[in-house]
């Protein structure tokens, strides 16, 4: 094992992994079970990444080691209400809402009802239990467990998530809501929740995923989703991020994109101490449309990290990329954007713009558009720009009669809102920007 | 309703006004007319409270108040309006809700209750007959895609909103066709009153066809160096600025 560790309680997870197996009860010689072990022998040979790994160079995970981190516990009923989850929800949205408490599925707390014939949408682990030959031909086919950390560790520690499975041609009119909620225990906790969606031919579909807690707290999770869209098939995910600033995010993503098909992703970013998000589309046939859209506000000492990739393996696929932070007090935020263009993939279009404003002498971005082409007959743009607020706009505003404090918060508003427009939920959208404002509320003026 | 006295200004260390001596009473309707360069903008963008413009010396009251002592939202919630020579685009926030949000922080300041949305639109609606401006504009984005026109339209329609006591004009009518002039002049005209005054700073003679002023004064580097009734609007028309730039050399 390389030891690249760089401080604290280096293996808390051999001794949480025997734990965790001595939960399992009679499955430790599944298949799964299997690829667990396997991916926790790839974590033990990769380690934590540190600084000097060029993905990591601008995020320190050294706090997240130093915190003793316990497997988060199955959800006990009764344990949370519908009450507490009520906050969380969409209000005048019809959906099927699945909540996970600790990364695990909480079926008292969720509505599944109302789901088309034929159409799966199940707790993971319920999935794994009773149909496994559902899972097996995509488990863990996509995101590697080979060369990132956090994914071999979600792997490994895997236990529930979410798997949905669009047959062919269906149209899912409702989005699903996955709700995950934290809830700190003097003991810090880790959760991995893990999600496989399956997109048949010509299906459509939108999922939302929340990540929030119950209360302040120090938590860790670990979150992997792997989504294949067949042909002509379309997901959109909503991913809204508002857990407690103390928490540890990390995030991943991969989608695997089959010709003619559409992928759509809205990125938010509110909470946590440090956050972690990789998204990646790889267009595996031609036609393919890929759109990934990012808001992300930091405050006190949040760090917030986005990387993004977009492989462009095929031709004719088109992708458009927009993300836009707010950085106040001590706040860090890095970008990362990859483009690849194979040789194959004439035709390409591809558009990137990544903008930021700081809202103060202390706040930092580092940003990377990473552009890689290798086809000649393509159109590829990318923009990066790092500002202040419109001083212009704010003298406009106040010498309309807004007060400054206010004409200040509208402008980061508005800022925002271009992103943020392209939730075309009314209900999502509308709460979004109530919890974007109830942050802004908690930023000084000026 | 407006006194300035002595006014001196500096923008990075230059000295842009030279010592203004300027009132204006209830009702009355000035004009400053002089060539690019002489200081009108600045005047302007000082009384509407612009950071980064240095009071050396000199005052301003307004309606018997230090008007400098203000930040420029109070100014405007006071009643002071200026209608800029370079409207802002402001993405992201739509013209509606940009008003609406400047006169319920006015109606708030006088102590009145928030005008609702229904009020609101009603108020819009007759005020944009007013200035003739597309109900579909006022929808967008502030200023954002406006035509030159458009957007000084959008000025003097935001101005009959807010309805102030002392209007500004910077250059409104720069680069505007004649048709579109006389609308805007059209639009301020209606709102003029017996406690409204307005100061319309203009370039050309041709805007004070349409709006009559009371005073005419002519500024070069940074003096008011000749005021009159608006006769003395056509004679510069005619004869230029430097006829009086040579008397006003001549007196110094």
């Amino acid at each position: 094992m390389k030891n690249i560790f760089n401080k604290g309680n280096t293996d808390w997870y051999t001794d949480a992994f025997k734990a965790f197996e001595d939960r399992l009860n009679g499955q430790t010689s599944s298949e799964i079970h299997k690829l667990r072990k396997k991916s926790l022998r790839s974590f033990q040979e990769l380690g934590y990444p540190t600084t000097k790994h060029e993905e990591w160079r601008y995020t320190n995970i050294s706090s997240l080691i130093d915190n003793n981190f316990e497997i988060s516990e199955p959800y006990l009923s009764g344990e949370l209400s519908q009450k507490d989850i009520e906050k969380f929800q969409f209000h005048g949205l019809e959906s099927r809402c699945l909540v996970f408490v600790n990364g695990h599925f909480a079926s008292e707390l969720s509505n599944t009802k109302d789901i088309t014939e034929n159409v799966e949408i199940l707790s993971l682990q319920k999935t794994i239990d009773q149909n496994p030959d559902l899972v097996s031909p995509h488990f863990a086919k996509y995101a590697s467990i080979n060369d990132q950390s956090f994914i071999s560790l979600n792997t490994a520690f895997l236990q529930d998530g979410t798997f949905i499975n669009i047959p062919e041609s269906v149209r899912l009119e409702k989005p699903v809501h996955l709700l995950y909620i934290s809830v700190p225990d003097v003991r810090p906790k880790a959760s991995f929740p893990r999600n496989l969606i399956i997109a048949g031919r010509s299906s459509e579909m939108t999922f939302i995923e929340t990540f929030a807690a119950h209360k302040e707290g120090i938590y860790f999770t670990d979150t992997v989703s792997e989504i294949v869209l067949h042909e002509n098939s379309k997901v959109e995910r909503i991913k809204i991020q508002i857990e407690s600033d103390q928490a540890y995010h990390i995030a991943a993503l991969q989608a695997i994109q089959e010709r003619d098909s559409r992928f759509i992703d809205h990125n938010i970013t509110l909470g946590g101490a440090l956050t972690r998000n990789d998204i990646n589309s790889e267009f595996r046939a031609e036609n393919g449309f890929c759109e990934l859209y990012g808001m992300y506000s930091g405050n006190q000492k949040q760090h917030i990290d986005n990387h993004t990739t977009i492989d462009h393996a095929k031709p004719h696929c088109e992708s458009n990329e927009l993300y836009k932070g707010i950085l106040d007090e001590k706040a860090e935020g890095v970008f990362n954007g990859k483009i690849f263009v194979r040789p194959d993939a004439q035709k390409t279009n591809a558009i990137q713009s990544n903008n930021c404003i700081l809202l103060s002498d202390q706040a930092t971005i580092d940003t990377k558009p990473q552009l890689e082409i290798f086809a000649d007959d393509v159109k590829c743009t990318h923009g990066a720009t790092i500002g202040q607020l419109n001083e212009d706009a704010y003298f406009y505003m106040r010498a309309r009669g807004i007060e400054k404090s206010n004409a200040r918060k509208l402008l980061i508003f508005a800022f925002a809102s271009e992103v943020v427009e392209k939730i075309k939920f009314d209900p999502v959208r509308e709460k979004v920007l109530e919890w974007f404002a109830e942050k802004l509320h908690a930023l000084k003026p000026e | 309703m407006l006194e300035i006295k002595n006014l001196h200004v500096s923008v990075e260390g230059n000295e842009i006004l030279k010592g203004i001596d300027l009132t204006i009473n209830p009702g009355e309707v000035h004009a400053i007319m002089g060539p690019n360069g002489s200081g009108k903008s600045t005047l302007a963008l000082v009384l509407a409270g612009k950071e980064g413009y240095e009071v050396t010396e000199g005052s301003v009251l307004y309606k018997g108040k230090d008007l400098l002592e203000m930040a420029p939202e109070e100014r405007a919630c006071e009643g002071v309006f200026l209608a800029f020579q370079y409207p802002v685009e402001i993405p992201g926030i739509s013209n509606t809700y940009f008003l609406k949000s400047g006169l319920n922080a006015k109606r708030k300041y006088q102590g009145l209750e928030q005008m609702d949305a229904i009020d609101f639109l009603q108020l819009v609606k007759q005020k944009a007959k007013l200035v003739e401006i597309d109900e579909k504009l006022l929808k967008r984005p502030v200023n954002e895609g406006f035509s030159g026109g458009e957007k000084k339209r959008n000025e003097i329609f935001q101005m009959a909103i807010l309805d102030p006591d002392l209007g500004i004009l910077d250059e409104t009518d720069s680069g505007l066709d004649i048709d579109a002039l006389r609308i805007v002049a059209n639009g301020v005209n209606k709102l003029k009153g017996p406690e409204k005054s307005f100061l319309v700073i203009t370039h050309y003679q041709r805007l004070l066809n349409y709006i009559v002023p009371d005073i005419v004064h002519v500024l070069s580097e940074g003096r008011i160096i000749r005021s009159g009734d608006k006769n003395l609007a056509l004679e510069l028309e005619e004869k230029g600025y430097d006829w009086l730039k040579k008397e006003a050399e001549q007196v110094a």
